[in-house]
Protein backbone atom coordinates (compact mmCIF):
# COMPACT_ATOMS: atom_id res chain seq x y z
CA UNK A 1 0.00 0.00 0.00
CA UNK A 2 0.85 3.49 -0.93
CA UNK A 3 2.43 4.45 2.50
CA UNK A 4 1.72 8.23 2.68
CA UNK A 5 -2.13 7.87 1.83
CA UNK A 6 -2.55 5.96 5.03
CA UNK A 7 -2.17 8.94 7.37
CA UNK A 8 -3.93 11.25 5.12
CA UNK A 9 -6.79 9.14 5.16
CA UNK A 10 -7.18 8.40 9.19
CA UNK A 11 -6.69 12.59 9.23
CA UNK A 12 -9.49 12.56 6.91
CA UNK A 13 -11.81 9.56 8.52
CA UNK A 14 -11.44 11.32 11.69
CA UNK A 15 -11.98 14.83 10.74
CA UNK A 16 -15.41 13.69 9.27
CA UNK A 17 -16.50 12.16 12.00
CA UNK A 18 -15.88 14.63 14.22
CA UNK A 19 -18.13 16.80 12.86
CA UNK A 20 -21.69 16.75 12.74
CA UNK A 21 -24.09 16.40 10.09
CA UNK A 22 -26.72 18.97 7.82
CA UNK A 23 -30.61 17.88 9.15
CA UNK A 24 -28.96 16.97 12.48
CA UNK A 25 -26.63 19.62 13.32
CA UNK A 26 -27.03 22.04 16.61
CA UNK A 27 -27.32 25.92 15.15
CA UNK A 28 -26.72 28.90 16.68
CA UNK A 29 -29.98 28.47 18.79
CA UNK A 30 -28.63 24.66 19.75
CA UNK A 31 -31.78 22.90 18.04
CA UNK A 32 -31.17 21.01 15.06
CA UNK A 33 -32.94 21.85 11.37
CA UNK A 34 -35.13 18.89 12.13
CA UNK A 35 -36.09 20.10 15.46
CA UNK A 36 -36.33 23.38 14.00
CA UNK A 37 -38.82 22.34 10.96
CA UNK A 38 -41.26 20.94 13.55
CA UNK A 39 -42.42 24.44 14.68
CA UNK A 40 -43.13 25.22 11.24
CA UNK A 41 -47.04 25.30 10.28
CA UNK A 42 -48.53 22.15 9.37
CA UNK A 43 -48.33 22.64 5.54
CA UNK A 44 -44.45 23.18 5.47
CA UNK A 45 -44.33 20.11 7.65
CA UNK A 46 -46.16 18.17 5.70
CA UNK A 47 -44.10 19.67 2.34
CA UNK A 48 -41.16 18.42 4.29
CA UNK A 49 -42.11 15.07 4.80
CA UNK A 50 -42.67 15.29 0.51
CA UNK A 51 -39.48 16.37 -0.18
CA UNK A 52 -37.84 13.58 2.06
CA UNK A 53 -40.54 11.26 0.21
CA UNK A 54 -40.14 12.50 -3.30
CA UNK A 55 -36.68 13.76 -3.62
CA UNK A 56 -34.61 11.37 -1.72
CA UNK A 57 -35.62 8.17 -5.24
CA UNK A 58 -32.42 10.42 -6.48
CA UNK A 59 -30.49 12.57 -4.00
CA UNK A 60 -29.97 13.02 -0.08
CA UNK A 61 -31.60 15.72 1.54
CA UNK A 62 -28.28 17.71 2.02
CA UNK A 63 -28.16 18.78 -1.44
CA UNK A 64 -31.29 21.05 -1.59
CA UNK A 65 -30.47 22.14 2.03
CA UNK A 66 -26.94 23.08 0.79
CA UNK A 67 -28.00 24.32 -2.50
CA UNK A 68 -27.51 28.34 -2.69
CA UNK A 69 -30.98 28.75 -4.75
CA UNK A 70 -31.99 32.82 -5.41
CA UNK A 71 -35.43 33.67 -3.81
CA UNK A 72 -37.58 32.57 -5.98
CA UNK A 73 -36.10 30.08 -7.58
CA UNK A 74 -36.99 26.71 -6.06
CA UNK A 75 -40.16 26.24 -8.71
CA UNK A 76 -37.85 26.30 -11.58
CA UNK A 77 -35.58 23.65 -10.00
CA UNK A 78 -38.31 21.11 -8.94
CA UNK A 79 -40.20 21.48 -11.64
CA UNK A 80 -36.52 20.29 -13.85
CA UNK A 81 -36.07 17.83 -11.38
CA UNK A 82 -39.47 16.33 -11.81
CA UNK A 83 -39.14 16.35 -15.65
CA UNK A 84 -36.25 14.33 -15.17
CA UNK A 85 -37.36 9.89 -15.89
CA UNK A 86 -36.82 8.60 -12.86
CA UNK A 87 -38.28 11.13 -10.71
CA UNK A 88 -42.23 10.68 -9.82
CA UNK A 89 -43.06 14.40 -7.99
CA UNK A 90 -46.48 15.19 -9.40
CA UNK A 91 -47.19 18.80 -10.43
CA UNK A 92 -49.14 19.74 -6.82
CA UNK A 93 -46.05 18.40 -5.07
CA UNK A 94 -43.81 20.21 -6.88
CA UNK A 95 -45.85 23.03 -5.62
CA UNK A 96 -45.81 22.38 -1.77
CA UNK A 97 -41.65 21.48 -1.78
CA UNK A 98 -41.09 24.56 -3.23
CA UNK A 99 -43.11 26.33 -1.27
CA UNK A 100 -41.46 24.85 1.53
CA UNK A 101 -37.56 25.37 0.24
CA UNK A 102 -38.79 28.74 -0.01
CA UNK A 103 -39.93 29.07 3.26
CA UNK A 104 -36.80 27.59 4.95
CA UNK A 105 -34.23 29.80 3.22
CA UNK A 106 -36.25 32.75 3.97
CA UNK A 107 -36.10 31.94 7.63
CA UNK A 108 -32.85 31.38 7.85
CA UNK A 109 -31.65 34.47 6.03
CA UNK A 110 -34.32 36.07 8.37
CA UNK A 111 -32.08 34.32 11.53
CA UNK A 112 -28.86 35.50 10.10
CA UNK A 113 -29.94 39.17 9.94
CA UNK B 1 -4.75 34.98 -31.80
CA UNK B 2 -6.25 31.75 -30.77
CA UNK B 3 -7.15 31.20 -27.39
CA UNK B 4 -6.32 27.13 -26.11
CA UNK B 5 -9.40 25.59 -25.34
CA UNK B 6 -9.49 25.31 -22.08
CA UNK B 7 -9.65 29.82 -21.87
CA UNK B 8 -12.39 29.44 -24.14
CA UNK B 9 -14.54 27.04 -22.35
CA UNK B 10 -13.37 29.02 -18.59
CA UNK B 11 -14.78 31.87 -20.37
CA UNK B 12 -17.84 30.97 -21.32
CA UNK B 13 -18.63 29.40 -17.72
CA UNK B 14 -17.58 32.56 -16.06
CA UNK B 15 -19.78 34.57 -18.72
CA UNK B 16 -22.71 32.22 -17.93
CA UNK B 17 -22.09 32.69 -14.29
CA UNK B 18 -21.99 36.68 -14.07
CA UNK B 19 -25.46 37.10 -13.92
CA UNK B 20 -25.66 34.80 -11.36
CA UNK B 21 -24.07 36.87 -9.09
CA UNK B 22 -25.43 39.96 -10.48
CA UNK B 23 -28.84 38.64 -9.31
CA UNK B 24 -28.02 38.31 -5.84
CA UNK B 25 -27.71 41.84 -5.25
CA UNK B 26 -29.72 42.68 -2.64
CA UNK B 27 -30.98 45.72 -4.16
CA UNK B 28 -32.99 43.91 -6.71
CA UNK B 29 -35.27 41.36 -4.16
CA UNK B 30 -37.95 39.52 -6.31
CA UNK B 31 -40.73 38.82 -4.19
CA UNK B 32 -40.76 35.51 -2.18
CA UNK B 33 -42.84 33.00 -3.86
CA UNK B 34 -43.12 34.83 -7.12
CA UNK B 35 -41.15 32.99 -10.26
CA UNK B 36 -39.09 35.60 -12.10
CA UNK B 37 -36.97 34.46 -15.31
CA UNK B 38 -34.61 34.84 -16.48
CA UNK B 39 -32.92 32.69 -13.48
CA UNK B 40 -29.63 31.52 -13.40
CA UNK B 41 -28.33 28.36 -10.82
CA UNK B 42 -24.69 28.00 -10.41
CA UNK B 43 -23.39 24.68 -9.58
CA UNK B 44 -19.56 23.54 -8.55
CA UNK B 45 -18.32 19.54 -7.46
CA UNK B 46 -15.04 19.52 -6.35
CA UNK B 47 -14.05 15.62 -5.43
CA UNK B 48 -10.28 14.77 -4.31
CA UNK B 49 -9.66 10.76 -3.93
CA UNK B 50 -6.76 9.02 -2.35
CA UNK B 51 -6.51 5.75 -3.30
CA UNK B 52 -3.93 2.63 -2.49
CA UNK B 53 -3.41 -0.49 -3.66
CA UNK B 54 -2.50 -3.65 -2.13
CA UNK B 55 -1.35 -6.60 -4.49
CA UNK B 56 1.66 -8.66 -4.97
CA UNK B 57 4.99 -6.96 -5.09
CA UNK B 58 5.09 -7.87 -8.92
CA UNK B 59 1.89 -6.87 -9.48
CA UNK B 60 2.49 -3.37 -8.34
CA UNK B 61 0.87 -0.31 -10.24
CA UNK B 62 -2.13 -2.17 -11.31
CA UNK B 63 -4.46 0.79 -11.11
CA UNK B 64 -2.51 3.24 -13.83
CA UNK B 65 -3.88 6.39 -11.67
CA UNK B 66 -3.29 5.13 -8.03
CA UNK B 67 -2.78 7.53 -5.82
CA UNK B 68 -4.28 11.03 -5.19
CA UNK B 69 -6.81 11.71 -8.25
CA UNK B 70 -9.55 14.26 -8.61
CA UNK B 71 -12.45 15.91 -10.17
CA UNK B 72 -13.77 19.06 -10.74
CA UNK B 73 -16.57 20.86 -12.41
CA UNK B 74 -18.74 23.70 -12.54
CA UNK B 75 -22.00 24.93 -14.30
CA UNK B 76 -24.87 26.16 -14.76
CA UNK B 77 -28.37 26.53 -15.84
CA UNK B 78 -30.28 29.62 -17.32
CA UNK B 79 -33.90 29.65 -16.98
CA UNK B 80 -34.56 31.82 -19.59
CA UNK B 81 -38.86 30.94 -19.05
CA UNK B 82 -40.75 28.74 -17.21
CA UNK B 83 -40.01 26.09 -20.53
CA UNK B 84 -37.05 26.73 -21.60
CA UNK B 85 -33.32 26.17 -20.00
CA UNK B 86 -29.98 25.89 -20.98
CA UNK B 87 -27.41 24.00 -19.23
CA UNK B 88 -23.35 23.69 -19.66
CA UNK B 89 -21.34 22.08 -17.13
CA UNK B 90 -17.25 21.83 -17.40
CA UNK B 91 -15.02 19.72 -15.67
CA UNK B 92 -11.59 18.71 -15.61
CA UNK B 93 -9.51 15.98 -13.78
CA UNK B 94 -9.95 12.53 -15.61
CA UNK B 95 -8.37 13.79 -18.75
CA UNK B 96 -8.29 17.50 -20.18
CA UNK B 97 -10.76 20.35 -19.66
CA UNK B 98 -13.50 20.12 -21.48
CA UNK B 99 -17.21 20.46 -21.79
CA UNK B 100 -18.82 17.96 -20.17
CA UNK B 101 -22.68 18.56 -21.37
CA UNK B 102 -24.28 21.65 -22.91
CA UNK B 103 -27.70 21.43 -24.15
CA UNK B 104 -30.90 23.50 -24.44
CA UNK B 105 -34.08 21.98 -22.67
CA UNK B 106 -37.35 22.99 -24.30
CA UNK B 107 -40.73 21.61 -22.21
CA UNK B 108 -42.95 21.74 -25.62
CA UNK B 109 -45.71 20.40 -23.47
CA UNK B 110 -46.67 18.83 -20.25
CA UNK B 111 -46.06 15.75 -21.66
CA UNK B 112 -42.69 15.91 -24.25
CA UNK B 113 -39.51 17.59 -23.28
CA UNK B 114 -36.74 18.35 -26.62
CA UNK B 115 -33.40 18.13 -25.38
CA UNK B 116 -30.41 18.93 -28.16
CA UNK B 117 -26.61 20.08 -27.70
CA UNK B 118 -24.44 17.92 -26.09
CA UNK B 119 -26.57 15.56 -24.19
CA UNK B 120 -26.37 12.72 -21.81
CA UNK B 121 -27.30 9.68 -23.87
CA UNK B 122 -30.83 7.78 -22.66
CA UNK B 123 -28.95 4.50 -22.10
CA UNK B 124 -28.63 2.58 -18.64
CA UNK B 125 -29.46 3.19 -14.64
CA UNK B 126 -26.03 3.87 -13.41
CA UNK B 127 -25.05 6.21 -16.43
CA UNK B 128 -26.51 9.77 -14.53
CA UNK B 129 -25.27 8.45 -11.45
CA UNK B 130 -22.09 10.42 -11.93
CA UNK B 131 -21.62 13.11 -9.74
CA UNK B 132 -19.13 11.85 -6.81
CA UNK B 133 -22.13 13.46 -4.63
CA UNK B 134 -24.75 11.38 -5.47
CA UNK B 135 -22.28 8.00 -6.02
CA UNK B 136 -21.72 5.97 -2.94
CA UNK B 137 -18.64 4.50 -4.17
CA UNK B 138 -15.48 5.51 -4.72
CA UNK B 139 -15.48 3.78 -8.36
CA UNK B 140 -17.72 3.70 -10.81
CA UNK B 141 -19.45 0.17 -11.13
CA UNK B 142 -17.27 -2.10 -13.92
CA UNK B 143 -20.16 -2.07 -16.44
CA UNK B 144 -19.38 1.92 -16.12
CA UNK B 145 -15.81 2.21 -15.10
CA UNK B 146 -13.50 5.21 -16.62
CA UNK B 147 -10.90 4.94 -13.63
CA UNK B 148 -9.63 3.37 -10.96
CA UNK B 149 -9.92 -0.01 -12.23
CA UNK B 150 -7.39 -2.99 -11.83
CA UNK B 151 -6.04 -3.98 -14.86
CA UNK B 152 -8.03 -1.20 -16.99
CA UNK B 153 -5.03 -1.39 -19.99
CA UNK B 154 -6.03 -4.87 -20.80
CA UNK B 155 -9.77 -4.78 -20.10
CA UNK B 156 -10.15 -1.77 -22.34
CA UNK B 157 -12.96 -0.41 -19.62
CA UNK B 158 -16.25 -1.63 -18.92
CA UNK B 159 -19.21 -1.74 -21.29
CA UNK B 160 -20.40 1.78 -21.94
CA UNK B 161 -18.78 5.43 -20.74
CA UNK B 162 -20.17 7.21 -17.91
CA UNK B 163 -20.55 9.93 -17.75
CA UNK B 164 -22.09 8.51 -21.55
CA UNK B 165 -22.57 12.04 -23.10
CA UNK B 166 -22.42 12.83 -26.88
CA UNK B 167 -23.57 15.44 -29.79
CA UNK B 168 -26.89 15.11 -30.84
CA UNK B 169 -30.82 15.39 -29.90
CA UNK B 170 -33.38 13.65 -27.85
CA UNK B 171 -36.93 13.71 -27.02
CA UNK B 172 -38.67 12.44 -23.98
CA UNK B 173 -42.46 11.93 -23.08
CA UNK B 174 -43.52 11.75 -19.38
CA UNK B 175 -46.68 9.98 -18.87
CA UNK B 176 -48.41 9.76 -15.48
CA UNK B 177 -50.11 6.08 -15.11
CA UNK B 178 -51.20 6.97 -11.90
CA UNK B 179 -50.83 9.73 -9.77
CA UNK B 180 -47.60 8.54 -8.28
CA UNK B 181 -46.57 6.12 -11.17
CA UNK B 182 -44.55 7.64 -14.17
CA UNK B 183 -43.72 6.37 -17.56
CA UNK B 184 -40.72 8.02 -18.97
CA UNK B 185 -39.44 7.20 -22.45
CA UNK B 186 -36.51 8.82 -23.83
CA UNK B 187 -35.43 8.61 -27.17
CA UNK B 188 -32.14 10.13 -29.07
CA UNK B 189 -30.35 10.85 -32.35
CA UNK B 190 -26.88 10.87 -31.51
CA UNK B 191 -23.30 11.03 -32.88
CA UNK B 192 -21.95 7.64 -31.93
CA UNK B 193 -19.59 5.63 -29.94
CA UNK B 194 -16.01 5.97 -31.65
CA UNK B 195 -12.83 3.28 -32.10
CA UNK B 196 -10.81 0.99 -34.35
CA UNK B 197 -11.31 -2.57 -34.54
CA UNK B 198 -11.40 -4.60 -32.60
CA UNK B 199 -12.94 -2.53 -29.73
CA UNK B 200 -14.70 1.09 -29.02
CA UNK B 201 -12.16 3.39 -27.76
CA UNK B 202 -13.54 5.88 -24.91
CA UNK B 203 -10.79 8.88 -25.74
CA UNK B 204 -12.09 8.69 -29.38
CA UNK B 205 -15.65 9.14 -28.28
CA UNK B 206 -14.78 11.96 -26.49
CA UNK B 207 -13.80 13.94 -29.18
CA UNK B 208 -16.80 16.56 -30.19
CA UNK B 209 -16.64 15.60 -34.29
CA UNK B 210 -18.15 12.79 -35.83
CA UNK B 211 -16.17 10.12 -37.41
CA UNK B 212 -18.12 9.01 -39.71
CA UNK B 213 -21.61 10.40 -40.70
CA UNK B 214 -23.30 7.69 -39.14
CA UNK B 215 -25.31 8.99 -36.48
CA UNK B 216 -26.75 6.24 -33.27
CA UNK B 217 -29.66 5.73 -31.96
CA UNK B 218 -30.73 5.37 -28.30
CA UNK B 219 -33.85 4.51 -26.53
CA UNK B 220 -34.62 4.39 -22.69
CA UNK B 221 -38.15 3.39 -21.09
CA UNK B 222 -38.45 3.85 -17.56
CA UNK B 223 -41.63 3.15 -15.27
CA UNK B 224 -41.36 4.43 -11.55
CA UNK B 225 -43.46 5.10 -8.45
CA UNK B 226 -42.38 5.70 -4.95
CA UNK B 227 -41.25 2.15 -4.46
CA UNK B 228 -39.69 1.33 -7.56
CA UNK B 229 -37.54 2.20 -11.09
CA UNK B 230 -37.12 -0.44 -13.53
CA UNK B 231 -36.51 0.00 -17.47
CA UNK B 232 -35.23 -1.30 -20.32
CA UNK B 233 -32.33 0.58 -22.88
CA UNK B 234 -30.79 0.28 -25.90
CA UNK B 235 -28.47 1.98 -28.11
CA UNK B 236 -27.38 0.80 -31.90
CA UNK B 237 -24.40 2.62 -33.55
CA UNK B 238 -21.28 2.45 -36.16
CA UNK B 239 -17.62 3.09 -34.61
CA UNK B 240 -15.34 3.07 -37.26
CA UNK B 241 -13.96 5.51 -40.01
CA UNK B 242 -15.75 3.30 -42.74
CA UNK B 243 -19.04 2.99 -40.97
CA UNK B 244 -18.94 -0.96 -41.36
CA UNK B 245 -18.99 -2.16 -37.84
CA UNK B 246 -21.42 -2.28 -35.46
CA UNK B 247 -22.15 -1.93 -31.61
CA UNK B 248 -25.06 -3.00 -30.17
CA UNK B 249 -26.04 -2.09 -26.49
CA UNK B 250 -28.49 -3.68 -23.88
CA UNK B 251 -29.25 -2.80 -20.22
CA UNK B 252 -32.13 -3.56 -17.67
CA UNK B 253 -32.58 -2.23 -14.52
CA UNK B 254 -34.43 -1.92 -10.99
CA UNK B 255 -34.13 0.07 -8.19
CA UNK B 256 -36.29 -0.92 -5.05
CA UNK B 257 -36.79 1.37 -2.04
CA UNK B 258 -36.99 0.47 1.26
CA UNK B 259 -37.84 3.53 3.09
CA UNK B 260 -34.56 5.46 2.15
CA UNK B 261 -32.77 2.56 1.59
CA UNK B 262 -31.95 1.37 -1.88
CA UNK B 263 -31.50 -1.77 -3.86
CA UNK B 264 -29.86 -1.41 -7.56
CA UNK B 265 -29.79 -4.17 -9.72
CA UNK B 266 -28.46 -3.46 -13.68
CA UNK B 267 -27.36 -6.03 -16.50
CA UNK B 268 -25.93 -4.56 -19.65
CA UNK B 269 -24.72 -6.38 -22.48
CA UNK B 270 -22.57 -4.91 -26.23
CA UNK B 271 -21.88 -6.87 -29.06
CA UNK B 272 -19.05 -5.35 -30.65
CA UNK B 273 -18.23 -6.33 -34.25
CA UNK B 274 -14.81 -5.97 -35.66
CA UNK B 275 -12.53 -8.06 -38.27
CA UNK B 276 -10.19 -10.56 -38.23
CA UNK B 277 -7.13 -11.28 -38.12
CA UNK B 278 -7.29 -7.46 -38.85
CA UNK B 279 -9.04 -4.43 -40.81
CA UNK B 280 -6.45 -4.99 -43.84
CA UNK B 281 -6.29 -8.37 -44.24
CA UNK B 282 -7.30 -9.59 -47.57
CA UNK B 283 -9.05 -12.49 -46.21
CA UNK B 284 -10.62 -10.66 -43.27
CA UNK B 285 -13.62 -12.00 -41.84
CA UNK B 286 -16.21 -10.06 -39.76
CA UNK B 287 -16.38 -11.19 -35.88
CA UNK B 288 -18.17 -10.05 -32.72
CA UNK B 289 -16.94 -10.01 -29.55
CA UNK B 290 -19.31 -9.62 -26.21
CA UNK B 291 -19.47 -7.83 -22.86
CA UNK B 292 -22.12 -8.94 -20.16
CA UNK B 293 -21.73 -7.20 -16.83
CA UNK B 294 -24.31 -6.77 -13.75
CA UNK B 295 -24.24 -4.59 -10.97
CA UNK B 296 -26.27 -4.97 -7.54
CA UNK B 297 -25.96 -2.30 -5.10
CA UNK B 298 -27.86 -1.80 -1.67
CA UNK B 299 -27.53 1.92 -0.04
CA UNK B 300 -28.41 3.43 2.95
CA UNK B 301 -28.67 5.30 6.12
CA UNK B 302 -27.01 3.90 9.28
CA UNK B 303 -27.41 7.12 11.45
CA UNK B 304 -27.90 10.82 11.14
CA UNK B 305 -25.59 11.70 7.80
CA UNK B 306 -23.92 8.42 7.42
CA UNK B 307 -24.78 6.50 4.96
CA UNK B 308 -23.00 2.82 3.84
CA UNK B 309 -23.33 1.03 0.81
CA UNK B 310 -22.50 -2.54 -0.26
CA UNK B 311 -21.65 -3.26 -3.80
CA UNK B 312 -21.39 -6.34 -6.03
CA UNK B 313 -20.29 -6.22 -9.54
CA UNK B 314 -18.83 -8.40 -12.35
CA UNK B 315 -17.72 -8.35 -15.77
CA UNK B 316 -17.22 -10.80 -18.84
CA UNK B 317 -15.47 -9.89 -22.17
CA UNK B 318 -15.92 -12.92 -24.32
CA UNK B 319 -14.63 -13.59 -27.89
CA UNK B 320 -11.14 -11.55 -28.17
CA UNK B 321 -7.86 -11.58 -26.32
CA UNK B 322 -6.41 -9.09 -23.48
CA UNK B 323 -2.96 -8.12 -24.62
CA UNK B 324 -1.15 -5.62 -22.70
CA UNK B 325 -2.77 -2.57 -24.49
CA UNK B 326 -6.40 -4.07 -25.15
CA UNK B 327 -8.48 -6.30 -26.42
CA UNK B 328 -6.62 -8.05 -29.57
CA UNK B 329 -7.86 -10.77 -31.93
CA UNK B 330 -5.13 -13.12 -32.07
CA UNK B 331 -3.67 -14.57 -29.59
CA UNK B 332 0.21 -14.58 -28.38
CA UNK B 333 2.11 -15.54 -25.65
CA UNK B 334 1.39 -12.11 -23.84
CA UNK B 335 -1.92 -12.05 -24.56
CA UNK B 336 -4.87 -14.11 -22.15
CA UNK B 337 -7.62 -16.66 -23.85
CA UNK B 338 -10.75 -15.48 -25.18
CA UNK B 339 -13.19 -15.46 -21.79
CA UNK B 340 -11.92 -12.95 -19.88
CA UNK B 341 -13.75 -11.95 -16.01
CA UNK B 342 -13.30 -9.53 -13.51
CA UNK B 343 -15.33 -10.31 -10.30
CA UNK B 344 -15.34 -7.35 -7.64
CA UNK B 345 -17.18 -6.44 -4.00
CA UNK B 346 -16.92 -3.07 -2.52
CA UNK B 347 -17.95 -1.41 0.38
CA UNK B 348 -17.71 2.08 2.55
CA UNK B 349 -19.20 4.69 3.57
CA UNK B 350 -20.32 7.89 3.02
CA UNK B 351 -20.47 10.43 5.64
CA UNK B 352 -22.38 14.24 5.03
CA UNK B 353 -20.05 16.56 7.43
CA UNK B 354 -22.29 19.22 6.77
CA UNK B 355 -23.82 21.25 3.68
CA UNK B 356 -21.65 20.52 0.77
CA UNK B 357 -19.18 18.46 2.15
CA UNK B 358 -19.27 14.62 2.26
CA UNK B 359 -16.40 12.50 3.46
CA UNK B 360 -16.11 8.92 1.67
CA UNK B 361 -14.38 5.75 2.26
CA UNK B 362 -14.60 2.31 0.66
CA UNK B 363 -12.28 -0.83 0.19
CA UNK B 364 -13.16 -2.82 -2.76
CA UNK B 365 -11.62 -6.68 -3.49
CA UNK B 366 -11.18 -6.91 -6.74
CA UNK B 367 -10.77 -10.53 -8.71
CA UNK B 368 -9.97 -10.50 -12.49
CA UNK B 369 -9.92 -14.18 -13.94
CA UNK B 370 -6.23 -13.98 -15.78
CA UNK B 371 -4.29 -11.77 -13.15
CA UNK B 372 -3.52 -11.43 -9.80
CA UNK B 373 -6.04 -10.45 -7.33
CA UNK B 374 -5.87 -6.63 -5.58
CA UNK B 375 -7.65 -4.72 -2.93
CA UNK B 376 -8.00 -1.20 -3.32
CA UNK B 377 -8.39 1.27 -0.36
CA UNK B 378 -9.82 4.81 -0.98
CA UNK B 379 -11.21 7.97 0.69
CA UNK B 380 -12.22 10.80 -0.79
CA UNK B 381 -13.43 14.48 -0.07
CA UNK B 382 -16.20 15.78 -1.86
CA UNK B 383 -17.41 19.73 -2.02
CA UNK B 384 -20.60 20.88 -3.34
CA UNK B 385 -21.48 24.09 -4.05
Amino acid sequence: MSRPAIPLAVLLLVAGCAAGSLLDRPGADGRTLRQEIETYPAEHRAAFALAERRCTQCHTLNEPFGAHVPKGGWRSITRKMAREPGAVIPKEDQEQIAAFFEYFFERQAAKEK
Amino acid sequence: MRLPTPVVVGLFICGLASPAFAQSDPAKKPTPKQEEFPRWNVGATLYTDFSAVEADKHERDPIPEEGITGEFSMGATYHVDKAFSVTVRACVGCHSFELESAYADWEMSPTWSFRAGRIPVPFGGFSRRTNPSHVESATKPLAYIMGGMVRQDNYNMGVVPAPFIDNGAAVTGTFWVTRDTKLSLETALVRGLKGLSPDIDYELSREYQDNNGEPAVAARLLLSSDLYTTGASVTWGRYDVNAELDYLMGSVELQVRFGQWSLRLEGLIRETEFFTPSPFAAARQLETNRRTAYIAQIDGPIAEGWRVFLLHDYLKVEDVFLGPTGPVTVQTPLTTDDSNTIFRVAGGFVHNVRAGLQVKGSVEFWDPSDFEQAIVFHVGVVAEY
